[in-house]
């Protein structure tokens, strides 16, 4: 707990969060591919996280 | 069609104004699974609207989901005056079925307002319905205005993802 708090107030004195031109030159690259237009269908997103759930659910404790 | 894609359905089909937001967006601009991050829930923005509210409220209980505000049901009778003290308030409602689908109704976003996210909004397909999704570049912007713990841990981590992501698709 002690090394979390100790993170936290790290994290809090870097000040304010800028992005750099490269992250976000990145970003833009990423959003202009033609799977991130309009119309792009995403299923695989959700049937990615629903067989994650469902792994999960067929969990049960051996020991 | 997975309870998430009738929502998305049920509120399109009611004129509900809404663009997803947060992680899970993100998720959706990913091009592999090992591209995509974790998240509880998904986020959708919503405008200051008390009618845009409760007529999505309306088609979350059609769809079975619970509403919550923080750990308490929200309160009823959930009507024009509730929705306008939530809309006063900013507060975030939590459309809940279970353990299986958590969707956060919020009315702000880091840095944006509503219009101009939905302005510049993408149009996913997900399950054949048209989801209004948030561009990555404004979700991200808003992450480093929101300027959380977390946000500055997944942005850290996400420029490490992106850069991995470009370089093998662009060879």
């Amino acid at each position: 707990m002690a090394a979390l708090a100790e993170a936290e107030r790290w994290l809090r004195a870097q000040g304010p969060v800028t992005l750099s031109a490269d992250y976000l030159a990145a970003v833009e690259r990423l959003e202009s591919l033609e799977q991130n237009q309009n119309g792009a269908c995403k299923d695989w997103v959700v049937r990615f996280f629903a067989g994650r759930r469902d792994l999960g659910r067929g969990a049960f404790r051996v020991r | 069609m997975s309870v998430l894609g009738s929502l998305f359905d049920g509120l399109n089909r009611r004129g509900v104004r809404y663009v997803v937001i947060g992680v899970w967006a993100i998720n959706l601009y990913a091009q592999r699974p090992d591209q995509l991050f974790a998240t509880q829930d998904c986020d959708a923005l919503l405008p200051l609207d008390p009618v845009n509210l409760l007529t999505g409220w309306e088609v979350c209980e059609e769809h079975g989901l619970e509403l919550f505000v923080g750990a308490e049901p929200l309160d009823r009778p959930r009507d024009r005056l509730l929705a306008d003290r939530v809309v006063s308030r900013r507060a975030t409602q939590r459309a809940a079925s279970g353990s299986e689908l958590q969707v956060d109704f919020t009315l702000e976003m880091s840095g944006f307002t509503f219009h101009e996210v939905w302005s510049e909004r993408r149009t996913f397909r997900i399950e054949g319905v048209d989801v209004p999704v948030a561009r990555l570049s404004q979700i991200v912007r808003s992450k480093a205005a929101a300027g959380r713990e977390k946000d500055r841990l997944f942005l850290a981590t996400h420029a490490d993802a992106l850069r991995d992501l470009l370089r093998r698709h662009e060879g």
